[in-house]
């Protein structure tokens, strides 16, 4: 609370006391061998994802009853699920959904967090306290009892817009304190001054002078929150709260192979593996965004669920 | 329509174990029988619990007045000899003088007298009291005996009234109605008449139940018998893999992979429970063109084959299939997509702009619902939404928790039963092995106000004044084969009219340790459990 | 220091009470509302309905209501489930002595392993124990943890038969310490491995990123041996901003709980929760978010504390 706040402040204060060049920037992270891994795998899991109707004929929805469970063939390279469906076409359509309520999700966050952010530490006094205390009371709350409760109260599993929307709206909580901290540490700095002498409007202000030397700590959390908000998003599926059991996510496709872990491991181990992959990759990314932007900053890996 | 599973079968389960005898005759050193259980019972309470799992405790611990044996014949249970008047006015009851409750008291007419005040009793909440309603009087002549009155006869009785949960007097009448419905019975050592008492009930974790001091039925041979909640079926199957549940359940999906048990056998009987689609009549499925066409486009024998992996048998109507009360010469249907489109078409539907089948301007929508945490259902509303939009019809899937797929709602979101749209539910009814199906499909249990759907369990307002003379006649006539003929009828009019889509019946399928004997199970019931021994 | 700490203690209850407001506000938009329970109820009639709505007060405005509700929970009085009929207080007190049984197995296995290896790793910075443990530690945080539980529970209670499947205790022996451990074991690895993870890898930057500094090699230029530089002046400092991330991490615990305990058959409140929602058992659920809040107020106040503890500048605050 309090003191991540003053930490977070003094850190960012420290972080201006030694400006990286973007090409400093470059080098560290390049350096990470892993994080060009990460990127690399990322951009591949991506790409099969947007282009699976060209890879792939089958239809990653539509039953099939005459073909359920078939092991792995030439036809079907990692056989049919449940229902008759091609496990890899799934799979493959499944990157869609994962890597949507990640991405989508975060845009939203980061949206939220840093305009609450900037301007509660803008603003300042009694603004800025009541804007803290509202952060504060959020996270108060377990993340994933706030989105079951939500996602239970509109009845019928969510549509993927509406999963994307609510991990946005509980995601955010973090970023605005980190954004805060920075622009606090950067609002009396002698250029932020020299342009509000200058007649800057404040809004001119906090986006054009203050946000982006801000901005720092806010993609290294944003990686890593892009990672947890696509494992809370397979959790919610496998408790019942998360999307239509029909939209081939990742999630959906863990939940429906549990009782065939043993006789069609293929059917579990497959999502498994492409879920936990995408995030080790966003995290090798995050980490090495962290060493190379923000090394002392507190932004940590933390999952939801 | 109806709430969960097996609400009635409660009533069969309960009578399924009990009888008359004296003391146990169990060794304390020998293994504990352990039976998995998916679910917390929500009370152990005389007629308070709402879950199908409440049963299994109570199956241990509860005897009434008599108890269905699994070979479909009543068994003597607290009442030694029993009678009907010619009527159907009266029904006569001779009680055991051995009886007595779990605490030494003896059970007498007090506690039968004390039952009927307590089943009839609005302040208590009790979901069900069916055949309660039709109890004039009860009267006691001496302590063991007791007469019930009727208002009107009543063929299903025996399965509602004469084998209901006894209420100890001596226990409850110290408690006020609030108490009651608070919970105040399951806490302690609950005071019962049957084999096992509740020695310990830790929430989410185990029930233990131990052999009653005072039993006074046959002797028991397990020393222990402990209920173990098992939430994850994934995870119940994996305790049978390593060979720590005596009894356990196995998913349609694991049937497969039975072969990775070792030391158990499956269980493929019939159950009295079956899986249906509920068709809520509001608008265009008040048409029976439109329902008939819905029938025709159901995959059941694929269904059957490919999702519940043989572990049922095809529905075609809601007596169980090999029973008295089934008609095996109702016509079927079968299914043909053809029949289906042709159905439609003569109902006046064709395509509309959207792609999906129109009349008047209005499209063909028939949302299925069906519960997130039942994988087969989920499983189910797919190849149906498949299949049913392949006719043209407008079939999202809509999966959620059952009590918002059977509640309410708000103003805003009413659900689905209430909404006044045209609505298909996916989900399974155990209406036990007994044929009244009244509140089922009667229009008096048509819901009358959005606000209270349940208990009136006509959910799907299907009205048809035939089946309400058929369904009176069912449970007044007194004589069995006049009562099969009517239910014949009524089968031949649910083909018919498809008040609802039968899709199939459950077989048991659960997994028996080889170490344990004398369990045998068939559709009516289990064995009693003083016949189980563990080797 | 005790200043300090007092008014750490005193920012926490304004926040404890804003806490119950939220949750009283949020099961207000609750479908069925206060009455859903008699909904149920065949006896109850429309008229009976409303005179049940004067009685429990819902024509008053809602800040009444809502200091009717606060008045009964500090009194002891949670209210009853909507589904069981049974009191709230006695649903969730049998079983969150479970829950942080098995949260605080959790935790002190993310902390014990984790800071230790995270230094290691630090300290062996580039070599083969720092690449494969990275690697390790980033692949453990990544997995579903139902995904994780589920190989974990075949591997080592099916295939190899070393640990118990699920429960608390075993079955077939008299509940013993050593019995809920080996039944903690492989919960307490799925709840408990991607904080590790976490904290470890935080653990070696921070330490790492602290050595680079100057005050730390002035004391290795003084002849100090590593092994003193890093844990007397090195590691005391990176434990600061790790203290941080553990308090921030705590509601992943309740999270991780959920779903660890539907796996093991953990019968703790993470189930009750599940249930609660599927029941749409709004007073079990009320109940859950402000115990839970609580817990979490009451974590991060033990991290700030513990930062005044570890950080001799807070006492000139």
């Amino acid at each position: 609370m309090a003191i991540t706040t003053q930490i977070a402040t003094q850190e960012a204060f420290e972080t201006l006391q030694e400006p990286r060049s973007s090409s400093h920037f470059w080098r560290r992270f390049r350096h990470h061998r892993l994080a060009m891994v990460g990127l690399g795998i990322l951009a591949i899991m991506i790409l099969i994802s947007l282009f699976a109707p060209l890879l792939t004929s089958y239809s990653p929805t539509a039953p099939n009853l005459a073909q359920t469970l078939l092991p792995p063939s030439a036809a079907h390279p990692l056989g049919t699920d449940d229902l008759g469906r091609d496990a890899l076409s799934r799979l493959m359509y499944g990157g869609r959904i994962s890597f949507l309520v990640g991405f989508g999700s975060t845009i939203i966050a980061i949206t939220i967090g840093v305009i609450w952010g900037a301007v509660s530490a803008y603003l300042g006094g009694i603004y800025d306290r009541l804007m803290m205390r509202f952060v504060d009371l959020v996270m108060s709350f377990p993340v994933i009892f706030l989105l079951l409760i939500v996602l239970n109260f509109t009845g019928s599993h969510a549509s993927v817009w509406l999963m994307v929307l609510y991990l946005g709206l509980f995601g955010w909580t973090g970023l605005s304190r980190i954004v805060r901290a920075q622009v606090l540490s950067l609002k009396n700095l002698d250029y932020v001054e020299a342009s509000r002498a200058q007649g800057a409007g404040p809004l001119r202000i906090i986006f054009r002078h203050i946000l982006p030397s801000a901005m720092a700590p806010v993609w290294v959390s944003a990686t890593f929150g892009v990672g947890s908000a696509m494992l809370a998003e397979a959790s919610l599926d496998f408790l019942g709260f998360g999307l239509q059991p029909s939209i081939p996510s990742w999630g959906n496709m863990l939940d429906a192979a549990e009782n065939y872990i043993v006789s069609h491991p293929v059917l579990i181990l497959a999502p498994g593996f492409a879920i936990t992959l995408a995030v080790v990759a966003l995290n090798f990314v995050g980490d090495a965004l962290r060493d190379a932007l923000d090394p002392r900053s507190t932004t940590g890996m933390s999952r939801i669920g | 329509m109806k709430k969960m599973l097996a609400v009635f079968s409660l009533a069969v389960l309960t009578a399924t174990v009990a009888g008359c005898g004296q003391q146990s005759a169990a060794g304390s050193a020998s293994p504990p029988l352990v039976e998995a259980i998916n679910q917390n019972p929500d009370s152990i309470t005389p007629a308070l619990g709402s879950l199908a799992v409440d049963a299994v405790p109570e199956s241990f611990m509860d005897m009434g007045l008599i108890y269905l044996t699994p070979q479909d014949t009543w068994a003597p249970g607290v009442a030694s000899k029993w009678s009907e008047s010619a009527d159907g006015l009266t029904y006569t009851f001779d009680l055991n003088p051995k009886a007595v409750w779990s605490d030494g008291t003896p059970l007498t007419s007090k506690d039968i007298i004390y039952t009927w005040h307590y089943m009839t009793n609005p302040k208590i909440s009790i979901l069900y009291n069916t055949g309660w309603n039709y109890v004039k009087n009860v009267r006691a002549e001496g302590l063991h005996k007791v007469v019930f009155t009727l208002t009107q006869p009543y063929a299903p009785f025996y399965s509602t009234v004469g084998s209901t949960t006894i209420v100890p007097a001596h226990i409850f009448s110290r408690w006020t109605p609030n108490q009651i419905n608070h919970g105040i019975y399951n806490k302690g050592v609950p005071v019962d008449d049957g084999p096992y008492v509740l020695s310990k009930w830790a929430s989410d974790e185990d029930l233990v139940l131990t052999p009653n001091a005072h039993w006074w039925g046959p002797p028991v041979h397990i020393s222990k018998i402990i209920l173990d909640i098992v939430p994850n079926t994934d995870t119940q199957f994996n305790m049978l893999a390593t060979g720590k549940l005596t009894i356990g359940s196995i998913p349609p999906s694991d049937v497969g992979e039975e072969s990775s048990l070792h030391g158990y056998s499956i269980n493929n009987t019939l159950q009295p429970t079956y899986d249906l689609i509920q068709l809520d009549e509001d608008h265009f499925l008040k048409s029976l063109r439109v329902r008939r066409a819905l029938d025709w486009a159901t995959p059941k024998q694929q269904i059957v084959t490919d999702i519940m992996h043989g572990m049922a048998v095809v529905a075609h109507g809601d007596q169980v299939p090999g029973g008295y009360w089934y008609d095996p010469h109702v016509p079927r249907r079968g299914f043909s997509l053809s029949k289906a489109t042709a159905l439609l078409a003569s109902d006046g539907f064709s395509k509309g702009p959207g792609g999906w089948l129109e009349k008047d301007g209005q499209e063909l929508e028939i949302p299925i619902w069906t519960g997130a945490t039942s994988h087969s259902e989920t499983e189910i509303a797919q190849v149906l939404s498949a299949d049913w939009e392949k006719i043209g019809v407008y079939a999202p899937v809509q999966t959620a928790g059952w009590s918002v797929v059977f509640g309410n709602g708000t103003p805003q979101h009413p659900g689905p039963q209430v909404n006044g749209k045209d609505e298909a539910l996916i989900f399974s009814w155990g209406q036990g092995v007994f044929p009244d199906d009244t509140i089922d499909f009667n229009s008096e249990f048509v819901p009358k106000s959005p606000l209270q759907p349940s208990p009136q369990e006509n959910g799907e307002r299907y009205i048809n004044a035939t089946m309400d003379k058929l369904q009176s006649e069912g449970v007044t006539l007194t004589t069995r084969p006049a009562r099969r003929e009517v239910y014949n009828k009524i089968q031949l009019l649910e083909q018919k009219t498809l008040p609802l889509i039968f899709l199939f019946w459950y077989k048991d399928a659960s997994a028996v340790s080889s170490h344990l004997h004398g369990y045998t199970v068939t559709t009516f019931g289990t064995s009693p459990v003083w016949d189980w021994s563990l080797q | 220091m005790g200043r300090y700490i007092i008014q750490r203690v005193l920012e926490a209850i304004p926040l404890l009470f804003l806490v119950t407001v939220a949750t009283y506000f949020i099961m207000n938009l609750a479908p069925g509302g206060p009455l859903a329970i008699y909904l149920h109820n065949p006896h109850v009639t429309q008229s009976q309905l409303a005179i049940l709505a004067r009685q429990l007060g819902l024509n008053q405005p809602w800040y009444v209501r809502y200091f009717r509700w606060l008045w009964a929970l500090l009194h002891g009085n949670w209210g009853y489930s909507y589904f069981t009929g049974q009191p709230v207080i006695q649903l969730i007190g049998e079983r969150l002595p479970n829950t942080l049984i098995l949260m605080s197995a959790a935790f002190t296995v993310a902390l014990a392993l984790g800071i230790p290896l995270g230094v290691y790793s630090a300290v062996r910075q580039y070599t083969p124990f720092d690449y494969s443990f990275s690697f390790l530690s980033f692949f453990l945080w990544a997995m579903p943890s139902f995904f994780f539980g589920l190989l974990l529970q075949i591997i080592f209670a099916v295939k190899l038969g070393w640990l118990p499947v699920a429960g608390m205790y075993s079955n077939f022996a008299p509940p013993s310490i050593l019995e809920l451990l080996r039944h903690l074991i492989l919960p307490t690895l799925v709840l408990g491995l991607g904080s590790l993870a976490g904290w470890s890898r935080f653990m070696r930057s921070g330490l790492l990123e602290v050595i680079r500094q100057d005050y730390i090699r002035t004391a290795e230029a003084k002849g100090l041996s590593q092994r003193r530089v890093i844990w007397k002046h090195a590691f005391k400092n990176a434990l600061l901003p790790i203290v941080t991330i553990i308090g921030m991490d705590l509601p992943s615990f309740f999270g991780g709980a959920v779903i660890t305990e539907e796996i093991f058959s953990w019968p703790g409140m993470g189930r009750l929760f599940l249930s609660s929602l599927n029941d749409r058992d709004y007073p079990v659920q009320m109940a859950i978010l402000v115990i839970s809040a609580a817990l979490l107020i009451f974590g991060n106040l033990l991290a700030d504390l513990a930062y005044g503890f570890l950080d001799p500048r807070i006492q000139y605050r």
